[in-house]
C-alpha cells in the first residue's frame, strides 16, 4: 500500500516566530519559506520496508539498503562481526565474483559502498537512474546468495585487521575512545566498537560469519531507501520483483543490560600526544527519548558554539583550553554524549576538569539565557533547511530512524520538541544526565 | 468470475516468482554509456567596482538561504621564510575580532544570527565562505564587510591565538600524517613558499617572528579589493543586491577625506596587491631518495611517494589525470587497489594524485601498510607504474570507457547546485584567466580521449625514477627487508 508522507514544518514557522522576536527592531524582514519533504512508502508483505525520495534534477538515483544489525548484536567473543560481514558480501554470491559488484557499478559510471555503524549496517549504489535495476538486483542477490568461501574471507579479514591498525591502533583519539568506553559499558555490547578487538578478529571463522549472515540478513529486518531521479511506483515493482518471493525470518537479538552506574569512573592513558585530552563519557537513553534534543541543546549551549559556556570562559577569558566541543552517539539502546576539552597542558588537566564541572553547575543553578537558547534553535532552523539541498542527505535521515526506532516520523517529533524546548527543559536534563555518578572520564596524556 | 480468479493467481505468482541470478542477467542490466553532461551556466551579474572588487551575483530562490564563496588572489605564495605560516594567522585573527566588534561581540553576532563564515588558505589565493538564512541577508554582508575591511591585529587575544596556534604545530609533529607531509613537500618544493605549510619546524620558528605589526603589514601588502573576487548566490534580489554591496563596500580602500579641501573624496589608496612569482626549483637529488621518519610507536608505516609535476597550465591535465585514474584512481579497479589490495591484502586504500599549483605542481602516490610489508609495497607501486609505461600492460579501451562513463554519470552531480558552477566559474575566470565555459571543454576533451592517447600520456609523463619516497613508520620493523635489498635509506629521527 502506497501512503504519501508530508514532513508537516508548519511547526518550523511557530520556532521561527519566537526566534523572529528577536529581530523586532528590524525591518523590512521576509518570511522564511519552508519548503516539504515528501516521499512514499510501501511495504512488501515480507516485511521488506521501502521509502522513496524523488529528486529529478539530475539523472541520478542513490539506492541503499539497511540492514538493522551492527556492533550492538554482538556477543563478546565475536566483537566486530557485523563490519567483517560487510567486507565479506564484496567477496561474491553464486552469480557473481569477487569484487564483481563494484565492476558492474563502475560499468555503468556509478559509485559504491558500504558502512557499519553501532547499530546498523548500510550498502548503497549511486546510479545513472536508468541502471535502478541493476542495484537492485545486486542487493537481492547478496541478500540471499552470498558466496563465503574460506581463504577469500581470511585474506579479507587481513584486510579489516589492516582498517583495525589505521582507524584505532594508530590513532590517539580512537585507541583512547575505545578505552574509555570500554570502562563506560561493562556489561552491554557498546563496550567494544563497531571495528571489534584484534583477539576477535583473529578468532572469527567463516562458520560464524554464515550463521551471522543468516540470522540477520532477512527482509523483515531491511530498509530499503531509493533517492533521486526514480519513479515510486516503479521503485515498487522493482522491489516486488527481486525481493517479493524472500521469505521473512525470525530474528533474535543479543539483549544485554548495562547496570546502572552507581559511581564516577576514571581511566588515564598515555598516548603519544603533545596536548592533553580530557573525554568525558555521560550515559544518554535511547535516540529516541523525548530528552534529546534538549540534551543536543546543552551541550551546544555548553561547549559547541562559539559563544559556550565552557569556549567563553575556559579557552578565551582563562586562556587554559584549546579547544572543546561534544556530541551525541543516539542509538536503539541507550548511547552517550561525549564531551572533551583540550588542555593548554597537562599541569592544567585536573583544574581544567574542575572548572568545567564549576561551568556545568552555574548553568544549572543560574539557568539559561533566552538568548542561549534562541541560538540554539536559530542553528536547528538553519541546519534543517540547508539539510534540504540535498535529498539522500534527507533520505539517509529518515532511513536511520526507521531502521533504528521504526519511526519515519522522528524527524517531525524533534522538531515539535524543539519548537516547545524551554531553558527549564535543559537544565532538568542537566541535573538528570550530566552528574558525576554517570560519568567516565578518560585523561589522554602526553606518554612522556 | 472463473478468468478473473485465474488473472489474479497468475498475477500473484509472477510478483513473487524467484529471480534466477547469473552472470547474464548481470550482464545485461550493466550495460550502459552515459550521455554527455552539459553543465548549464546559471543567470549571474558580474559587477566590477571602481576599487577593483569583482562580485557576481546569483539568484536561487529554491531555499530560503544565502551562500558566499570568495578567493583573495596571492596564497601562502607571498609570504617569506621568516614569516612562514603568517597567512593563517592573519586570517585566523580576522576572522576572530575586528576593529568594531570585540571577540565576543563577533562571536555572539554569528551566532545570533546563524551566520556561519570562515577562511582557507591555499598555496595560490585565499579563499572565504559563509552561510546564512536568507532573512539574514544584510547581517552576513556586512558581517563580510567587516572582517574584510577592518581587521584588528593587535587585539588582546592575539597572544592567546599565537599560544593555539603553537600548541596545534607541536601536536602536529607528533602525528604520522603531518610527518609525512612535511618530508615529502619540503623536499619537493625546497624553499619555496609551497612548502612552507606543511613544514612544522618552520612554522614553529617562524610564529615567535609574528607580531601585530607584522600581521598589519602583510594585510596591508596582501588583502586588497582588487584582488578579491565573492559570489552570492540564494534567495536575493540582484539590484537590492547590488545596493547593498555598493553601500558596504564601495569605500574600501578609498582615501579618508581630507577635511581641509571641500571636495568629496574621489581616490582610492595605492590598491594593486604585487603577487609574487618565485619559480619551483627541481632537485635531481631527490631522484630515488628514500627517506624514512622514524615513529617508534606507530603500528603502520605510511607512504608518500612522488615527484614535482607540472603547473596549472599544463596542456594535457585532463588526457593525464583520466589516464591517472586508471593506474590509482582509488576504486577498487585502478591497477594499485587491484594490486595492493584486492590481490595481496597489503592495503586498506591507496591512491595517485595528481596536484596543480600555478608555479609548479606535484604528483604522489600514498597508501598505508604493515612495516613488513613496506618494502614490497613500494616495489609493487613502481612494478605497476612501470607496466603500463612500458605498454606491458596497456591501458584498455573499456578501463578507459569505465572512467569517462563514471565521469559523465557524476559531473552533473558536482555541479548540481548554481552555488558549485559559479564558484568553479569565478575561480577559472577570474584567478585562472580561462573562459567561463571552461567547466564544459573539459567534459568535451576527456569524451574524446582515446585509450591510445591516454596511454600515450601517461608513457610520456610518468616517472617512476624520479620517486622521492618518504616513509613514517618504526624503523626496526621497516629497514631490515631495504638492508636485505641493498637500498639506501636516510633514517629521520624525530626531536
Amino acid at each position: 500500500m502506497r501512503k504519501i508522507f508530508k514532513v508537516l514544518v508548519l511547526s518550523l514557522l511557530l520556532i521561527l516566530f519566537g526566534v523572529n522576536s528577536i529581530y523586532a527592531n528590524q525591518s523590512m524582514k521576509k518570511e522564511i519559506f519552508i519548503p516539504k519533504l515528501d516521499y512514499s512508502h510501501f511495504k512488501l508483505d515480507n516485511g521488506l520496508e521501502i521509502y522513496v525520495f524523488e529528486d529529478h534534477k539530475i539523472p541520478l538515483a542513490k539506492f541503499s539498503i539497511w540492514y538493522k544489525v551492527g556492533s550492538v548484536d554482538e556477543p563478546e567473543g565475536i566483537s566486530g562481526i557485523s563490519h567483517l560481514l560487510e567486507h565479506t558480501m564484496f567477496l561474491g554470491t553464486d552469480s557473481l565474483g569477487k569484487n564483481q559488484v563494484h565492476q558492474l557499478v563502475k560499468a555503468v559510471g556509478g559509485s559504491n559502498n558500504a558502512g557499519t555503524y553501532y547499530d546498523y549496517t548500510t550498502y548503497y549504489e549511486e546510479v545513472p537512474s536508468a541502471k535502478l535495476e541493476l542495484a537492485m538486483a545486486i542487493e537481492a542477490d547478496r541478500m540471499r546468495n552470498l558466496k563465503i568461501d574460506p581463504k577469500e574471507f581470511n585474506r579479507e579479514k587481513e584486510v579489516v585487521k589492516q582498517e583495525r591498525r589505521m582507524r584505532v591502533e594508530n590513532n590517539v583519539f580512537s585507541s583512547s575512545l575505545e578505552e574509555i568506553q570500554a570502562k563506560a559499558f561493562q556489561e552491554s555490547s557498546l563496550h567494544h566498537q563497531v571495528i571489534g578487538w584484534m583477539k576477535d578478529l583473529d578468532n572469527i571463522t567463516s562458520d560464524d560469519i554464515r550463521d551471522y549472515y543468516t540470522r540477520y540478513y532477512a527482509p523483515n529486518n531491511a530498509v530499503m531507501v531509493v533517492s533521486g531521479d526514480v519513479n515510486p511506483e516503479e521503485v515498487h515493482n522493482l522491489a516486488k520483483k527481486y525481493y517479493g518471493s524472500y521469505q521473512p525470518q525470525e530474528v533474535k537479538r543479543l539483549e544485554t543490560i548495562e547496570p546502572e552506574q552507581k559511581l564516577e569512573r576514571v581511566i588515564k592513558l598515555e598516548k603519544v600526544t603533545r596536548v592533553p585530552i580530557i573525554a568525558m563519557l555521560y550515559k544518554i537513553p535511547k535516540g529516541d527519548h523525548p530528552d534529546i534534543v534538549a540534551i543536543n541543546a546543552l551541550l551546544d549551549i555548553l561547549v559547541n558554539n562559539s559563544t559556550s559556556r565552557v569556549k567563553t570562559e575556559l579557552q578565551k577569558k582563562k586562556r587554559m583550553i584549546l579547544e572543546a566541543g561534544g556530541f551525541t552517539v543516539g542509538l536503539r539502546k541507550p548511547g552517550y554524549a561525549l564531551l572533551y576539552t583540550v588542555p593548554i597542558s597537562e599541569g592544567m588537566v585536573y583544574d581544567v576538569r574542575y572548572e568545567f564541572d564549576q561551568e556545568l553547575k552555574k548553568l544549572i543553578e543560574q539557568g539559561v539565557q533566552k538568548n542561549e537558547l534562541e541560538i540554539v534553535k536559530k542553528r536547528v532552523l538553519k541546519d534543517l533547511i540547508f539539510s534540504q539541498k540535498d535529498i539522500s542527505s534527507a533520505a539517509d535521515t529518515v532511513a536511520t530512524s526507521v531502521v533504528r526506532y521504526n519511526d519515519p516520523t522522528l524527524y517531525q517529533k524533534n522538531i515539535q520538541r524543539l519548537k516547545n524546548l524551554t531553558t527549564k527543559d535543559i537544565i532538568r536534563v542537566a541535573k538528570k544526565y550530566f552528574v558525576r555518578d554517570n560519568r567516565t572520564i578518560g585523561y589522554i596524556l602526553p606518554k612522556d | 468470475m472463473l478468468l478473473l480468479a485465474f488473472f489474479q493467481v497468475t498475477y500473484s505468482e509472477t510478483v513473487l516468482a524467484k529471480v534466477e541470478y547469473n552472470k547474464e542477467l548481470f550482464e545485461n542490466l550493466a550495460v550502459n554509456k552515459n550521455k554527455i553532461p552539459h553543465i548549464d551556466i546559471p543567470d549571474y551579474k558580474r559587477i566590477e567596482f571602481e576599487n577593483g572588487l569583482i562580485v557576481y551575483l546569483v539568484e536561487d530562490h529554491q531555499l530560503p538561504t544565502v551562500e558566499i564563496k570568495g578567493y583573495i588572489n596571492g596564497g601562502r605564495r607571498q609570504e617569506v621564510k621568516s614569516l612562514a605560516g603568517i597567512s593563517s594567522f592573519m586570517v585566523e585573527m580576522m576572522n576572530t575580532g575586528t576593529k568594531h566588534f570585540n571577540e565576543k561581540e563577533l562571536a555572539n553576532y554569528k551566532d545570533i544570527n546563524g551566520i556561519d563564515f570562515g577562511f582557507g588558505v591555499e598555496n595560490d589565493y585565499l579563499s572565504f565562505a559563509g552561510s546564512a538564512l536568507s532573512t539574514d541577508t544584510e547581517e552576513i554582508i556586512s558581517l563580510m564587510s567587516e572582517i574584510l575591511q577592518e581587521p584588528k591585529f593587535n587585539a588582546n587575544y592575539f597572544t592567546r591565538v599565537k599560544q593555539e596556534l603553537y600548541r596545534g604545530l607541536a601536536q602536529a609533529k607528533t602525528q604520522e600524517s603531518n610527518l609525512l607531509d612535511m618530508y615529502f613537500y619540503k623536499n619537493i618544493y625546497k624553499n619555496h613558499p609551497y612548502s612552507f605549510d606543511d613544514d612544522i619546524d618552520l612554522n614553529i620558528a617562524a610564529l615567535s617572528n609574528i607580531t601585530p605589526d607584522s600581521l598589519q603589514r602583510f594585510y596591508d601588502q596582501n588583502i586588497s579589493p582588487s584582488n578579491t573576487i565573492f559570489a552570492i548566490v540564494g534567495d536575493i534580489d540582484t539590484k537590492r543586491m547590488e545596493k547593498m554591496l555598493n553601500k558596504y563596500f564601495n569605500q574600501w580602500g578609498m582615501i579618508e577625506k581630507d577635511e581641509k579641501q571641500s571636495t568629496e573624496k574621489s581616490k582610492y589608496q595605492e590598491l594593486e596587491v604585487e603577487i609574487k612569482t618565485p619559480a619551483v626549483e627541481i632537485d635531481t637529488e631527490n631522484y630515488g631518495r628514500v627517506i624514512l621518519v622514524n615513529k617508534p610507536d606507530a603500528t603502520q608505516a605510511k607512504i608518500k611517494m612522488g615527484y614535482n609535476f607540472f603547473d596549472n597550465n599544463f596542456k594535457d591535465k585532463v588526457a593525464f589525470t583520466m589516464a591517472n585514474s586508471v593506474y590509482g584512481g582509488g576504486d577498487f579497479e585502478s591497477r594499485l587497489m587491484d594490486n595492493l589490495r584486492t590481490k595481496k591484502g597489503f592495503v586498506y586504500g591507496i591512491s595517485a594524485t595528481d596536484q596543480y599549483n600555478q608555479l609548479g605542481g606535484a604528483y604522489y602516490i600514498s597508501t598505508e601498510v604493515k612495516p613488513a610489508d613496506t618494502y614490497q609495497a613500494i616495489q609493487e607501486i613502481k612494478e605497476e607504474m612501470i607496466s603500463i609505461k612500458n605498454g606491458e600492460k596497456k591501458i584498455k579501451e573499456d578501463e578507459l570507457f569505465k572512467i569517462i562513463n563514471l565521469y559523465n554519470a557524476f559531473f552533473p552531480k558536482s555541479y548540481k547546485s548554481k552555488l558549485s558552477v559559479i564558484n568553479r566559474i569565478i575561480y577559472n575566470v577570474e584567478l585562472e584567466g580561462r573562459d567561463v565555459d571552461y567547466i564544459n571543454k573539459v567534459i568535451k576533451e576527456y569524451n574524446q580521449l582515446s585509450a591510445t592517447k591516454a596511454q600515450k600520456v601517461f608513457t610520456e609523463y610518468s616517472y617512476p625514477q624520479r620517486f622521492l619516497t618518504v616513509i613514517v613508520g618504526n624503523k626496526e620493523k621497516i629497514l631490515p627487508k631495504f638492508k636485505e635489498q641493498g637500498i639506501d635509506v636516510e633514517v629521520v629521527e624525530v626531536k
